[in-house]
């Protein structure tokens, strides 16, 4: 498998070098781009998020859910979460895109199995053992370094052959120089400690004039601090967790959007000019169920909604070969069927945002090569 | 079934799922809800007037079973299922002996659980008396919980005292309680070892070792808590470290320490 793997990605870098026509400073343009992935783990409710408030199902199904706030109509079907403020207003600036009724190849309903499947991009859980993001890593011009992730330990999107960097907020006191001279000592000839902790020095030293906050905006904040670096990431991973809304949903899931909403402000804000070159994906594992439970949630589900976001997207728009939530047009009898793929966006989107060849990015992301036709079209070259 | 018995893709389908819950209503806790105050909050308690009636068909088998035991019917047919067996024998090698646990081992404790018929006492036995639990160079990289409590063992804590334990985890990278999937922690060492994990552990094995460095010395302490493992280029840097507090945190994130 990792011969394999090394191949493709090695095939991927040559085809880029021929990419390279005379007068055209590729490597340039795609270190000026910028990726980022944020996962809802849990599940996040599309049918919440983005509401189908012209499907005539819609009322009777999901009235007791949102109330008397429908939220901002962006077409003629669909009306956006009431929480989600800024996000809308990056809808009308046309730099918000969103598809619905979408889903990965997971049809269960676990999870772990399920975020398994999307952040490896195989076709069933644990099968493929490296994250499609940490694929997409080694298929830029310079590998090593190029993505970082927002958290203490590196998700599964992000693991793989290509070391990246991690970063978390600390409140410890920082360790003294000697100690941490004396450490790089001690796991010098480590195979394992080794890498891990050269990256983990590289990012401390980035990330020097940041706060140790962890609320939304300034995780926002932080990761543009990153990606603002002369020579620092251009993608990044930021993991939100908390969507699994089985009960009060009306509140928490305002909340969660709340956050998502002020994460992504912060982020468009502390970009400035690079904002108009950056693209963020926000995806989750699965949707939940069509009807609301017994506890003012809902269970786990099938389709739900994804999002574009950032001044690259070619916004203000929904894309969706929307199923419809009658009975009989539910999968399972119970979930919002899913139309759309979410590898086949996460290949277009990654590709268009970077500069790369979509066809070669599905290939390299997608173990069941060929088979996924990039969503194209998505992103401002 | 998935986190406990017969694990994830053993073959049941999401009917077996809904069925074998049905089977389990009315399980519950004492002293739990409106008006239980009474009761014992550590207790199982069965409250038949929440149980859902009828014969549940779960993996092919019919439960007509009343009440509670249909629920325990149940379980033991999933204990005897070989599905079960391999799950659980997987779990605890992965545990004690490394993230990718010989087969010979799994096969072994899998073995072991079928012929008790899922006695876990046994299936300890069966690990104790096994070569790969016994390896010489420590092979599992340490969850910040176990590296925590092993640091503080180490260095004589009896009492967290001011030390903000739940704070510490969760800058370590593992919120006390709070494992983000209800499969509970990850058992693998790329799900600790992050670089900025283990930026953590160097600060905290710095406050952790400050106020000790007077009272404990490193170079004895070290081949006592690593006895067998510790390495002669650590056992080196902690003898030339610049202080004894700065030996002491050395020794805490030393790669013989990290792991177990």
């Amino acid at each position: 498998m990792i011969a394999r793997r090394q191949l493709l990605s090695a095939a991927a870098l040559g085809a880029g070098a021929l990419f390279v026509a005379p007068g055209i400073a590729l490597a340039t343009a795609a270190t000026e781009r910028r990726f980022v992935f944020i996962i809802q783990r849990g599940a996040a409710d599309g049918l919440d998020i983005l509401r189908p408030t012209s499907d005539p199902a819609f009322a009777p199904l999901r009235g007791k859910l949102i109330g008397e706030t429908p939220g901002t109509k962006l077409d003629a079907m669909f009306s956006l979460h009431p929480a989600l403020i800024e996000v809308g207003k990056m809808y009308a600036q046309q730099q918000a895109l969103f598809v619905h009724a979408i889903a990965s190849p997971y049809r269960d309903r676990s999870h772990f199995d399920g975020q398994n499947v999307l952040e490896t991009g195989g076709m069933q859980p644990y099968v493929v053992r490296d994250g499609w993001l940490n694929r997409l890593v080694s298929m830029l011009p310079r590998a090593s370094d190029e993505a970082i992730a927002i958290a203490a330990t590196i998700p599964t999107a992000l693991r793989g052959p290509v070391q990246v960097a991690s970063y978390a907020p600390s409140a410890l006191p920082h360790a003294a120089d000697d100690l941490m001279t004396r450490v790089t000592a001690l796991y010098d000839a480590d195979p394992q400690l080794h890498p891990i902790w050269a990256s983990a020095l590289e990012t401390r030293g980035l990330a020097t004039d940041v706060g140790p906050r962890q609320d939304p905006a300034s995780l926002g904040k932080l990761t543009a601090s990153f990606l603002t670096k002369p020579n620092g990431p251009r993608i990044a991973m930021l993991e939100t967790l908390g969507w699994d809304t089985h009960n009060a949903q009306t509140g928490r899931l305002a909340n969660q959007l709340k956050n998502l909403d002020a994460l992504l402000a912060a982020l468009r804000d502390g970009l400035g000019s690079a904002w108009a070159t950056t693209t963020v994906l926000i995806a989750t594992e699965f949707g939940r169920t069509v009807a609301v439970n017994g506890t003012g949630g809902t269970d786990h589900g099938t389709g739900s909604v994804a999002m574009l976001v950032g001044g690259a997207v070619k916004g203000g728009r929904v894309i969706a070969d929307w199923p419809g939530l009658a009975p009989a047009k539910l999968y399972d009898a119970r979930d919002l069927r899913p139309t759309a793929s979410l590898d086949t966006l996460i290949a277009g989107a990654a590709a268009e945002s970077l500069g790369l060849d979509p066809s070669r990015v599905a290939q390299a992301l997608y173990k069941k090569a060929g088979s996924v036709a990039p969503i194209t079209g998505l992103i401002r070259m | 079934m998935e986190l406990h018995t017969l694990g994830v893709r053993s073959g049941y389908t999401q009917a077996d799922v809904t069925e074998f819950a049905r089977a389990l209503t009315g399980w519950s806790v004492d002293g739990l809800g409106a008006g239980q105050l009474q009761g014992d909050p550590n207790a199982f308690t069965f409250r038949p007037r929440q149980h859902e009636p009828g014969t549940r068909t779960i993996l092919g088998r019919s439960y007509p079973q009343e009440g509670e035991a249909q629920g325990r019917v149940a379980l033991l047919d999933f204990v005897e299922a070989p599905a079960t067996a391999t799950h659980i024998a997987t779990k605890l090698a992965r545990h004690f002996a490394g993230d990718e646990p010989s087969p010979a081992l799994v096969a072994r404790l899998a073995a072991s659980f079928t012929r008790s018929r899922g006695d876990l006492a046994t299936l300890y036995a069966t690990l104790i008396a096994s070569p790969e639990a016994w390896v010489a160079t420590p092979t599992k990289f340490k969850t910040p919980w176990e590296w925590t409590i092993s640091a503080l063992r180490g260095l004589g804590y009896t009492q967290a005292g001011p030390l903000q334990i739940a704070a510490l985890q969760t800058q370590l990278g593992q919120r006390v309680w709070k494992p983000g999937a209800p499969a509970g922690w990850d058992d693998i060492a790329p799900s600790w070892a992050g670089p900025d994990a283990l930026l953590r552990r160097v600060e905290v094995a710095q406050r952790l070792a400050a106020p000790l460095g007077e009272r404990l010395d490193a170079r004895t302490l070290a081949p006592r808590l690593m006895p067998g493992s510790l390495g002669p280029a650590t056992a080196d840097q902690i003898a030339r470290a610049e202080s004894p507090a700065g030996a002491l945190a050395l020794m805490l994130v030393a790669p013989e320490f990290l792991r177990r």
